[in-house]
């Protein structure tokens, strides 16, 4: 009995659980079948350092990989283009090692060179999204400088807004892409000179500024919003930001054009609070408030006005 | 016959009534703008009605405390000890007489004098509203002027949502009290009388 059960537990260990573990390991190459290609790309731009051979020598050298050319590998195969092989979009000519320098000249595509006219992402509205774009304070940089990628990491991007992704984590989120550069003195073309004091200080007027920063994103007030778009990208000038608190402090708020556009339409109106699709993860004073409570407070307050009423009324009669 | 007067608003309490009363008109009109603001509304801008609102507020925390210390430090406070033995009876009493009593010219069951500065119906709601009701919205108010203290969740239910509720449902109480304050006012020997003596602080002994 005993060399039976040693003898199971032997079966197991030695091929059952292995066997499980390949079948994990399948399932993610299945999952991801370009990481075998890609692991010739990433085990030098996946890491701080790479090997260089040196001439004739046989020998190689370390080198430090540009920040710019290294990738998070983790974040890749997280992100949405993670099912991608590097070559989908860099030169094939990259399988060659080393590099020919001249393919650093190649012109990298944007967005819509792959996405224009898709079926497959025509919910996303990308032709709207470029057409938003171009109307942007952004539109008006340098090219070379500026594109998608600026914003959007094309190696760890990922649809944060269409997920289940709590509110907070989506403004953490989206916020790290506006403050990636406008906080960041590695890049003093729109380095605005400060770090996170300095966007709050230029903030003050906002009540509870940090607070506003915790629960809604930089777009909500310096974006203008196309019903056709779910993130806005029509990003305007200083000036032309929303000031007027009603804007979103209203029962017509902007959150639910924005922030808060993807929830479904039916959670909009349940729960007994007005605009309780934001109240879900937030609270809005102005936006939300309590059905229940309003429609009891306001009969009360009716029924209190009549009965002075009938009372003033009998007293004046009666006197 | 001349009329025997007695001092039953000393000016601490004429000043803090007074105070009292602007600052909770203030807080209605400027709360009952925020809750109700709209893209279109206009009457008043929502960063003004909150700056007043908690402006007001404010003042009221240090208005109430006053009134507390004054309580406290004075014989004011014994006007609302509510004797429990014989309160519903009392109570009922009072209430009958304002809604029948008082049109068939009865007397006062509670006649107002030094001793008695409250009827029970008064005495009931006041202590009512100065010890729960206006605590409990000042300190839901606070804590919306610093959301950071509200708890995020409790219960799978939000923490500010909750403070806010329990806040508008204490302001919707004290509208109500107000709207019937201003009326039972009016119902001395004249309808001016009790508002004269909150400004004078000088009352009629109707115990005689």
């Amino acid at each position: 009995m005993n060399i039976r059960r040693w003898f199971g537990i032997l079966l197991f260990g030695c091929f059952i659980l292995p066997a499980g573990l390949f079948a994990q390991d399948e399932a993610q190459n299945e999952e991801f079948p370009n990481k075998e290609e890609n692991a010739l790309c990433l085990k030098c731009h996946g890491n701080q350092v790479y090997p260089m051979p040196v001439d004739g020598t046989g020998e190689t050298v370390l080198l430090k990989m540009c920040r710019g050319d290294r990738i998070d590998t983790v974040a890749y195969y997280k992100g949405n283009h993670g099912t991608f092989t590097c070559t989908d979009c860099h030169s094939y000519e990259y399988t060659t090692f080393p590099h020919n320098p001249n393919l650093r000249l190649e012109q990298m595509p944007s967005c819509l060179d792959c996405h224009d006219g898709d079926p497959a992402v025509e919910k996303y509205h990308f032709e709207s999204i470029d057409e938003e774009y171009r109307k942007s304070g952004h539109a008006n940089l340098d090219s070379t400088l500026f594109s998608c990628w600026s914003c959007h990491n094309p190696h760890s991007f990922r649809l944060a807004v269409r997920t289940d992704i709590n509110i907070s984590a989506l403004v953490k989120y989206d916020n790290s892409m506006c403050l990636n550069c406008h906080v960041n003195p590695v890049n003093p073309d729109y380095y605005l000179g400060g770090g996170l004091d300095l966007i709050v200080a230029k903030h003050t007027w906002l009540p509870k500024t940090e607070n506003h920063f915790r629960n809604v994103r930089c777009i909500e007030c310096h974006a203008k919003i196309n019903e056709n778009v779910l993130v806005p990208h029509n990003i305007v000038k200083k000036e032309d930001a929303v000031k007027r608190c009603v804007e979103c402090h209203s029962t017509d708020s902007r959150l639910l054009h924005t922030l808060y556009k993807y929830q479904p339409q039916q959670a909009r109106q349940t729960k007994g609070f007005v605009n309780s699709v934001i109240s879900g993860q937030g609270y809005v004073v102005g936006a939300n408030r309590s059905i229940l409570l309003n429609r009891i407070g306001i009969v009360l307050v009716i029924c209190t006005i009549l009965g002075i009423g009938i009372h003033t009324t009998i007293r004046i009669i009666l006197k | 016959m001349t009329e025997k007067k007695v001092l039953l608003y000393p000016v601490w309490i004429r000043l803090w009534h007074l105070l009292n009363a602007l600052l909770i008109l203030l807080l209605i009109i400027t709360g009952i703008s925020m809750l109700y603001s709209t893209l279109s509304a206009t009457w008043m801008r929502f960063d003004v009605a909150v700056t007043i609102h908690n402006t007001s507020g404010v003042l009221l925390t240090i208005s109430y405390l006053f009134f507390f210390l004054g309580n406290l430090f004075t014989t004011n406070w014994r006007h609302y000890v509510i004797q429990l033995p014989g309160m519903w009876t009392r109570l009922w009493k009072q209430f009958r007489y304002y809604a029948f009593g008082v049109f068939l010219k009865e007397e006062c069951p509670f006649p107002i004098g030094s001793k008695r500065k409250f009827n029970p119906l008064q005495q009931f709601t006041y202590t009512g509203m100065m010890y729960f009701i206006v605590p409990v919205i000042m300190i839901t108010g606070w804590a919306m002027m610093f959301p950071e203290v509200i708890i995020d969740q409790y219960l799978k239910i939000a923490g500010f949502k909750t403070t806010d509720v329990i806040h508008v449902a204490g302001a919707f109480i004290v509208f109500i009290f107000l709207l019937i304050h201003l009326y039972f006012a009016t119902m001395g020997k004249k309808p001016s009388t009790h508002y004269k003596a909150m400004i004078t602080g000088y009352h009629e002994d109707e115990t005689g």
